[in-house]
């Protein structure tokens, strides 16, 4: 009787056909962003010397530090050296190095190190987040969903010590002192397998200095979604839109005074508040804000002249 | 796993993970974000299953891992009771009482439940999933079937 109450009452929640097709689109999109060959490759070149990193990198071993070099690439003068958060829970040590954020993402890379055995290893997957939202004001009012990464980048056999690097995209706000970096579980052998971190995980606590924004008001809207403004650092761009529709799926175009076209691929985003959504997309490698003359969602293009967004109107081709 | 596969993985699982995830949230939006984190993360492993059972067993283990860590964001934690969450229950005649019953355990006891009685799981693979003791997950049924029964004698004697 139980048994079949619970099935019937559980039944009225299948997913419903508009959801498993997003399942399909999230599923697509992930598989272009693995296969598909970038045909708009950026002709921008590296101005990167990795003057900012060293401090941070110092504590680092060989193999780390050039791994955080490789993960930083041309960012290294961008990001913050971070010294002084560290915190062991159940024997594993995880203190971060460097971090570096916009008004749209925030990005930060923490060593974990096994104090007392060797548990950690190449193919251990993270769980975690950048918490932005100070805890008083996560106990009510709107909630702020985004999307969050965390991803072992490199392991060093020697030492034992991995490098993780931990992404939250969103709505950054101005201040970034005392920002948490909460490490829930680390699983050694994937996410089907053991987990470490216990009940509470690991958090630590940081300061990041925010990049400036160019930041446009737009007007119109693409299937739905009233556009609002575009912001644009040396990491990416982000677009804010109304809650009414997602275009996260769209492929996003920047176009640069040089001719040089950017197809932007990775990324997040996700609701603001009540009444609006946020997509960001990352740079590959840093651009002049400034330099950037136009943007396209899914062929319908904005030109960009300083703090003025021209008419859009649709592309035959992206390139 | 490419992308062939994934997606008949996800056309014959993603009810399962769905309901896993709400069984255990009781939230139809985080139960759906859930369900694309999930099928993300086997689009990603590098794990060869060796059968459709395999998979399976796989995805059941991931979908636990990934609601566990939805409860341990900020936001979750300052969440509001499932009970002030809910929508306005049905009528027990077509099983929304014993779902809400289910919905209303602690949370720990959510899972093992919906696995036992909608997956009919046996106790060895629930405990694998959960990653927990045979006897811990035979401990929870049993005193969620008692915190069941009490619950849903008590709305029968209400009514």
């Amino acid at each position: 009787m139980l048994r079949t109450k619970y099935i019937e009452g559980m039944k009225r929640f299948d997913p419903n056909d508009a959801q498993i097709a997003q399942l399909m689109e999230v599923l697509e999109v992930e598989r272009l962003k693995k296969h598909v060959p970038r045909v708009l490759r950026t002709a921008l070149i590296a101005a990167a010397i990795c003057v900012a990193m060293a401090a941070s990198a110092l504590a680092l071993s060989p193999t780390l530090r050039e791994a955080l070099e490789s993960a930083l690439g041309a960012y290294a003068p961008y990001a913050t050296a971070v010294e002084g958060a560290v915190c062991v829970e159940n024997g594993i040590e995880i203190k971060v190095v460097s971090a570096m954020a916009d008004g749209s993402m925030v990005k930060v890379y923490a060593e974990a190190r096994d104090l007392t055995g060797d548990h950690l290893g190449a193919e251990m997957q993270v769980s975690g987040l950048i918490d932005r939202a100070r805890p008083e004001s996560s106990a009510g009012g709107p909630v702020t969903m985004t999307t969050q990464r965390g991803t072992c980048i490199s392991f060093d056999e020697t030492t034992g010590t991995a490098l993780l690097e931990f992404v939250t995209w969103g709505s950054i706000p101005n201040d970034l002192t005392g920002i948490r970096l909460l490490v829930f579980r680390l699983y050694p052998d994937g996410q089907s397998g053991e987990a470490l971190g216990g009940d509470e995980g690991w958090e630590l606590k940081l300061n990041v200095e925010r990049l400036e924004q160019r930041e446009i008001d737009l007007t119109g809207e693409i299937d739905g979604a009233k556009l609002n403004t575009v912001s644009i650092s040396p990491l990416g761009v982000s677009l804010h839109t109304d809650g009414a529709a997602s275009i996260s799926s769209y492929p996003m175009v920047v176009y640069l005074q040089d001719g040089t076209i950017l197809c932007l691929e990775n990324g997040g985003g996700g609701v603001i508040g009540l009444e609006g959504r946020i997509l960001c997309r990352e740079f590959e490698n840093p651009v002049d804000p400034n330099q950037v003359i136009g943007i396209s969602m899914g062929y319908w293009y904005i030109s960009l002249d300083g703090d003025t967004a021209g008419q859009g109107h649709w592309l035959t081709s992206l390139s | 796993m490419e992308r062939n596969e994934a997606e008949q993985a996800a056309r014959a699982y993603a009810p399962m993970v769905f309901h896993l995830a709400y069984a255990r949230i009781g939230n139809e939006a985080d139960a759906e974000d859930v369900m694309q984190e999930v099928f993300l993360r086997l689009v990603k492993t590098k794990t060869v299953f060796e059968s459709d059972e395999h998979c399976r067993a796989w995805l059941l283990r991931v979908t636990v891992n990934c609601v566990s860590d939805v409860f341990r964001t900020p936001w979750r934690r300052h969440d509001l009771p499932l009970s002030e969450t809910q929508a306005e229950p049905a009528c027990e005649s077509d099983g929304m009482g014993v779902l809400e019953a289910v919905l209303a355990l602690p949370p720990k006891y959510r899972i093992p439940v919906h696995l036992y009685y909608y997956e009919e799981l046996p106790i060895a693979e629930i405990a694998h999933a959960m990653g927990k003791s045979e006897p811990v997950v035979k401990t929870r049924l049993f005193r969620a079937r008692a915190m069941l029964r009490k619950t849903l004698k008590g709305e029968e004697e209400n009514a």
